[in-house]
């Protein structure tokens, strides 16, 4: 009786956490799963089993294969850029100076910045005749006349990249930054005692020490970047000519402007498959060495 | 000592969290699927529960059918059942957008008044529209309960209709006399198949308003009435030099701020030079003719008001509000479509460098042969068929779009009538005197076409749109695009 009780006692303990699970991520992950064969016509509440015909037609959708050059640039433009500044900053803020600490607060002060205020600000920033980026540029001489930032695809991707790596430049800098507080200071002392200069020292000592770190930063960022919504539903609404229309934000309008369950559910399936596509890499590269 | 992570449990970390994001996007998808597929959850019954409150005695007795419990004199607390009609009593919960005139918080005043007088608490949730269309449409696809009195705007009739969303309003009691009272133009809109799916309670309807001291600095003494002639007065006011109501001399760079921006509000634009220029989206059998005559000359002719340098930079990006504030600042000649509460924010001298020179025109320009449409984007009131608390919402929509209610939203915050007769009363009249300037505009008001697919057509025809205003597209180019998409998609349709 007692050995049978002390049986179900662990599965009678865990079965909360197990009911939540469940509820919450293993069924709507195969409901998900289930919905993306299907063509749901939420009016007349049928649906279809279409097969893999709702994947097939993103991909025949140039404007899906639009948002993935979209996505994969905005990915590999802040990604890069943030992590290499990141780490700038961060080698800057290691060394002792008057204010560090204050510095040190104020680099994430863009960070904190409530996501829609900071969307809303730079679609000021930005404003072709009223914005302070145009402003800023006229006065200092690098513009003869006030630029349109936002009136052409290509530029306002870039426009948004530039957005994004203002506010989430000060996420690689912190993480970096207690990486390298971990560094012992001998091993750069035994290195200076064997001549090696600043960059060998970075190469062989820093690099190395902080690969860890960066392979989870990076792995972040990139996933991050992928999700981002924000900043171009406030600043953009994904124009002009859905040349700022991230796989994130186009999946919105399929699915809850759209209606489109079915092609909705495909599509977080896809960028699902895409997050783990582009983790895989970094594990690669960043573990297994 | 150097602190140490293992690879394998650096690997297992990482994996867990790339793992675990992927999962969270397909799982977000999956709960949005699950509720929208799944077979609505009608309860016709109404739930009663059990609540505890202060008695001294209890006496059940039936009304229709229906155990009712009636209370005398309060001493002792005593557990009762709530009858139906008490249930009911716990309230309602209306979600609507905040009206952009709106900023004394008179709705929500409004709403208070509405408790006191009726004992129904409501919870009131208001916010901008793009966030209430996103809460009300996944509301409705999970066929949730939680909102008794919900937006609905002119461009979903026909879908809430037909998904069987919207209840139809004509049967409960006063809604008659709201049908033969509201302007014809705003109870045709919310009709769908001889129902009635809403009350409207924001006349959105837009209006031609121009600045009068630009014009008459470039000699033009009265609003064009062509779209040629807009284009001359367009040439006339470049560069013009004129006198805010600052009193400072400003040389004006660009006649007209446009909001031409990717999304529904780049298509109210579009769809208005549209409408004046002869052009349809559907022909009266519902074929789409996007890709011809009078939508195809709208689009060249916005085209080429850019390239003739008329339009101020920002246009693919620009909102309503970018543009309202260039021209309440004075950077703009015209306001083409704008909302009647545009002429309030232009008498205010703390908003306005425009005080006393805005002028509505009688009509819109229009094309020579067509007809100077205007566009309404009415906002309605509608009852969820998910409600558990229909009479009380109804009661709800009833006092908020009642004539005296209307009359007082009106005076207190400038909003266009819903009602008929307040267009002739003398004290709106007195207020507003350029009301009977609209009167004749309020002849020629269209709206979106009515397409149980619209957020599908209007997501396809934003981008193609945006396509031919970057000039990455020509406008023929732009729509043929739209029309191949109709005929891919909703044969019937082409």
């Amino acid at each position: 009786m007692m050995m049978g009780i002390k049986k179900i006692y662990p599965y009678f303990l865990t079965f909360p956490c197990l009911f939540f699970l469940f509820s919450v991520i293993f069924f709507p992950l195969a409901f998900s799963f289930s919905s993306s064969f299907y063509n749901i016509f939420l009016i007349r509440r049928e649906t279809f089993f279409i097969g893999f015909d709702n994947y097939i037609q993103l991909f025949r959708d140039p404007y899906f294969l639009y948002s993935l050059w979209v996505t994969a640039y905005f990915v590999a433009v802040t990604v890069s850029i943030e992590v290499s500044l990141g780490l700038g900053i961060a080698l800057l803020l290691n060394e002792k100076f008057k204010g560090r600490s204050i510095v040190r607060g104020l680099i994430l002060v863009p960070w904190a910045l409530p996501s829609v205020v900071n969307g809303v600000m730079w679609k000021w920033i930005y404003h072709a005749q009223y914005g302070a980026f145009n402003h800023l540029l006229f006065q200092l001489g690098f513009i003869s006349k006030y630029i349109d930032w936002l009136g052409d695809p290509f530029t306002a991707l870039n426009m948004l990249v530039l957005a994004d790596i203002w506010k989430e430049t000060a996420f690689p800098a912190i993480l970096t930054l207690a990486g390298l507080q971990a560094i012992p200071y001998g091993l750069y002392e035994c290195a200076m005692i064997d001549g090696a200069n600043a960059w060998q020292r970075f190469r062989y000592i820093t690099l190395p020490l902080l690969k860890q770190i960066l392979a989870v930063v990076i792995i972040f960022k990139t996933i991050w970047s992928f999700e981002t919504f924000d900043l171009v539903y406030l600043v953009t609404r994904g124009g002009p000519s859905a040349g700022t229309r991230t796989l994130v934000y186009y999946n919105y309008l399929i699915t809850f402007r759209q209606s489109l369950f079915g092609l909705g559910s495909a599509f977080s399936w896809i960028i699902a498959i895409m997050i783990l596509f582009f983790a895989v890499p970094y594990i690669r590269r960043f573990m297994l060495r | 000592m150097k602190p140490k992570i293992s690879r394998r449990t650096a690997l297992s970390a990482v994996a867990k969290v790339a793992i675990g994001a992927g999962v969270a996007v397909a799982a977000a998808g999956g709960v949005a699927a699950y509720f929208a597929t799944r077979p609505p959850q009608v309860i016709e019954k109404v739930v009663t529960s059990v609540v505890e409150r202060p008695v001294e005695k209890t006496v059940v007795t039936t009304v229709a059918g229906v155990p009712t419990t009636v209370l005398t004199t309060v001493k002792e607390t005593e557990t009762v059942v709530l009858s139906p009609t008490e249930e009911r009593k716990k309230g309602i919960t209306v979600i609507l957008p905040k009206h952009e005139m709106d900023i004394i918080g008179w709705w929500e005043t409004k709403t208070a008044e509405f408790e006191e007088k009726t004992g129904i608490p409501v919870t009131l949730v208001r916010m901008p529209w793009e966030y209430v269309a996103d809460k009300v449409l996944a509301a409705m696809s999970a066929g949730s309960s939680e909102y008794d009195v919900i937006e609905l705007d002119n461009a979903w009739v026909a879908k809430f209709a037909e998904a069987g969303w919207a209840s139809p309003l004509e049967d409960y009691p006063g809604a008659k006399d709201m049908m033969e009272g509201h302007l014809p133009g705003l109870i045709q809109k919310f009709s769908y198949k001889g129902h009635l799916a809403g009350i409207t309670w924001n006349n959105d309807s837009r209006y031609f308003m121009y600045n009068k001291a630009m014009l008459e600095a470039a000699g033009i003494k009265a609003p064009p009435k062509s779209w040629d002639e807009f284009v001359d007065y367009c040439k006339a006011l470049k560069g013009v030099s004129w006198v805010d109501s600052t009193g400072q001399k400003r040389i004006l760079e660009y006649p007209v701020v446009a909001a031409w921006q990717e999304s529904q509000i780049g298509l109210n634009e579009y769809a208005f030079f549209t409408y004046t220029f002869g052009g349809e989206f559907f022909d009266e059998n519902m074929k789409c003719v996007i890709n011809r005559g009078g939508a195809v000359e709208a689009l060249e002719f916005m085209v080429d008001l850019i390239n003739k340098g008329y339009v101020a930079p920002g246009y693919a990006t620009n909102d309503y509000e970018m543009q309202l504030s260039a021209f309440l600042a004075g950077d703009a000649a015209f306001m083409y479509q704008a909302w009647g509460g545009v002429y309030g924010y232009s008498l205010d001298p703390r908003l306005s460098k425009i005080v006393n020179q805005v002028e509505f025109a009688p009509l819109v320009p229009y094309k020579p042969g067509a007809a100077p449409w205007s566009l309404t984007l009415p906002e309605a009131m509608a009852i969820p068929k998910f409600s558990k608390n229909k009479e009380y919402a109804w009661e709800y929509i009833k006092f908020m779009a009642s004539k005296e209610v209307n009359k007082e939203m009106c005076l207190k915050i400038g909003a266009l009538p819903i009602w008929k007769d307040l267009y002739e009363d003398p004290d709106v009249l007195k207020k507003y005197p350029y009301f009977k300037l609209i009167t004749e505009q309020n002849k020629y008001l269209r709206g979106h076409p009515d397409l149980v697919w619209y957020d599908e057509w209007a997501t396809k025809l934003a981008s193609e749109f945006s396509a031919a205003i970057t000039q990455k597209k020509s406008p023929k180019e732009a729509l043929d695009t739209v029309y191949s998409w109709v005929k891919e998609n909703h044969p019937d349709f082409a």
